[in-house]
């Protein structure tokens, strides 16, 4: 895999175009066509890809422009999953969470049109796909159905692991798994970490897997056992406090570092990125270090989320730069 | 048969059509005026269930809150809203508050929405006690950020005193508070902390005439019960549906104390077996409580809207005024 030292990526989502919102509409009053949709989902994609392509980003996704929810996408097509209505997450953000009422299983590919179609498109072979992760699905459902929630989430991991599998055969080359929750219950993070292994067991693909936002002291210990490649965190947002912890626990994976605040709409400086790189590296070598924002863009306007990127390909650029000027001068 | 009365606690979910309100009044496109005509008529169509499934005691749903710890920003000053943190364990989130300054009573706006909530319970017929809520001192310094106190005792200490003078002022038609105290059961609370928790009670409700209910909710750790019942209120609310191991325990402290049991869980869509529910709080007044309240367990924004009506009128079995 041909990537410059310290890669750009994204976390997965990115604000869905305008027009895209207003094609869902449409649809939802049935006054479009599904193949009206499809298509609308495609062009969407081939969007999000050249606003990556333009900042400058290494590693780009589609946008996850054809998924509504990280949740619900997925429960949408496994069987075992009912849908009672929305529930707020805060504010006045809601996602429909589904209900767990029989037992979870693989039915058929849920995003292989999605990976190739990204790979028709993309101006790289090292383009990212991104699934939700075993815990996280099943932390984010109601049980209704299993006895506990580790039975409910190793069912999962079982159908997760098949799914990943058609993505591999499809060629997809990285894949990055979502857990946000994984570290939401000290208790569980143990078998958590097993559960996320069982899911990619046995895939023969560049692996990655995302956590952000809570307490990552519940999630440490654990995370040079979770087999993967790299592990990208929400840094910025907690003034890279989180990295003096990593180092304790003796962190060997690749560190995906995130650098841009996705909760803000203030766009950091190109500047800011590199010395906040800098301070990265004062931890982790820049072989072992990736750069990505905190979490999905999604929530951002796109013009803004566009410039996020833009000044974190070009904080990247500067602080290879100095990285050069260092091995030069010595 | 015995009826239990049942009491409604904390926020009903807010549909996403208001939701959707709120969002066009943030970004200035509808006025004020239309945002809390939507309100009350989505806070009347709460009233109208809770009276129907016979409910003693109610809130007013806490529609137009965010979450729980935005409540606070109607009745004190001194505070920010900060970053969004998860509230417990839920996939729900709340804006910290950033204390900035000392913290002090803001009477007028929180008991103008009291007086509201009076005359629209009044319209809709629904004749049962309608609650005040507030945040517990210790859960509110243990879900902000404070930037201002030398110590979190002196946090403590001058939020019981401030929202003491608000208590004190309820409009008459309010005649009870909630008081919403789910960290009292938090791991890691230190100590000292948990030690000057009684004065903190004593100031928060000296002088207050209406009846105090103490609510938790989601965990139930037992060592710290006797200190929950400790303290100066008239009935102690836990979540029993998410604590069944410990009801044992529990029954045993409960004796001649009125105790609110939250029997619906609002963390999970599996609809309470009524047998299950009659059996557990039977089982209460057997072990020698003074009365039993029951409803739900927790804050309702965490399962779908239809699911709560369900659930809700689940209590009507048991229950009624």
């Amino acid at each position: 895999m041909e990537l410059p030292l310290l890669p750009t990526t994204v976390i997965g989502s990115y604000p869905r175009p305008k027009w895209l919102r207003e094609v869902i509409a449409l649809r939802k009053a049935g006054r479009i066509s599904e193949d009206d949709l499809k298509e609308a989902f495609n062009d969407a994609a081939v969007t999000v890809m050249r606003d990556h392509l333009i900042a400058g980003i290494d590693v780009p996704t589609d946008g996850e422009v054809k998924r509504d929810e990280m949740v619900e996408f997925f429960a949408e097509r496994l069987k075992g999953f009912k849908f009672y209505g929305p529930v707020r997450v805060w504010g006045t953000a809601y996602y429909r969470k589904p209900s767990v009422v029989d037992k979870i299983e693989y039915v058929r590919p849920m995003l292989l049109d999605e990976v190739e179609f990204t790979k028709s498109i993309s101006y790289t072979p090292n383009f990212k796909v991104t699934i939700t992760g075993p815990y996280t699905m099943g932390y984010w459902s109601y049980n209704e159905y299993y006895k506990s929630r580790r039975d409910m989430v190793f069912d999962l991991a079982k159908a997760i692991n098949s799914e990943i599998r058609s993505l591999v055969d499809a060629g997809a080359k990285i894949i990055q798994v979502d857990e946000p929750a994984i570290h939401s219950t000290k208790d569980e993070v143990p078998w958590a970490i097993e559960a996320v292994n069982e899911s990619i067991k046995g895939i023969n693909a560049k692996l990655m897997v995302h956590i952000c936002y809570g307490d990552y002291k519940l999630v440490a210990p654990y995370l040079n056992d979770l087999k993967v490649d790299q592990i990208n965190f929400a840094l910025k947002i907690y003034d890279y406090k989180p990295l003096k912890l990593l180092k304790e626990v003796g962190f060997e994976k690749e560190l995906g570092a995130g650098v841009i605040d996705v909760h803000n709409k203030r766009v950091e400086s190109p500047e800011e990125v590199q010395k906040d790189l800098m301070t990265i590296l004062r931890y982790f070598p820049p072989e072992k270090v990736w750069v990505n924002p905190d979490c999905g863009l999604k929530l951002q306007p796109r013009k803004i989320a566009f410039e996020k990127m833009v000044s974190m390909v070009n904080g990247t650029r500067l602080a290879r730069e100095e990285l050069k000027k260092g091995e030069n001068r010595k | 048969m015995i009826k239990f009365r049942i009491s409604i606690i904390g926020s009903y979910p807010r549909s996403p059509s208001l939701g959707k309100v709120f969002s066009r009044f943030r970004a200035g496109k509808v006025s004020k005026d239309i945002l809390e005509k939507e309100v009350m008529r989505r806070e009347s169509t709460f009233l109208s269930l809770v009276k129907d499934i016979g409910a003693h005691y109610s809130t007013d749903g806490l529609l137009r809150w965010d979450d729980l710890l935005d409540v606070t920003f109607s009745y004190l000053s001194g505070q920010e809203k900060g970053e969004l943190m998860r509230f417990f364990d839920n996939n729900f989130y709340y804006r910290k508050p950033v204390i900035k300054d000392r913290l002090r009573a803001r009477l007028e706006e929180y008991l103008s929405y009291l007086q509201g909530d009076i005359e629209l319970a009044k319209q809709v017929g629904y004749t049962g006690t309608l609650k005040a809520v507030i945040v517990g001192p210790l859960t509110y310094s243990l879900l902000s950020d404070n930037q201002y106190y030398e110590t979190v005792e002196e946090l403590i200490m001058s939020y019981s005193a401030e929202v003491n003078s608000v208590l004190k002022n309820l409009p008459r038609g309010i005649n009870a508070v909630e008081i919403h105290e789910p960290s009292i059961f938090a791991k890691g609370v230190k100590t000292s902390l948990l030690d000057r928790l009684k004065d903190a009670y004593q100031t928060l409700l000296s002088g207050v005439q209406v009846e105090k209910h103490l609510i938790t909710y989601f965990y139930i750790n037992s060592s710290r019960i006797d200190l929950l019942l400790s303290l100066p209120v008239d009935v102690y609310g836990f979540d029993i549906i998410e604590n069944m191991n410990i009801l044992g325990v529990l029954y045993r402290k409960v004796k001649e104390r009125r105790v609110f049991l939250g029997v619906l869980d609002t963390r999970n869509t599996k609809i309470e077996r009524v047998s299950t529910i009659r059996r557990v709080v039977e089982k209460a007044r057997e072990k020698g409580a003074s009365e039993v309240l029951i409803g739900n367990a927790a804050p309702m924004d965490f399962i779908p809207e239809a699911v709560v009506i369900k659930k809700l009128k689940l209590l009507k079995k048991i229950g009624g005024a």
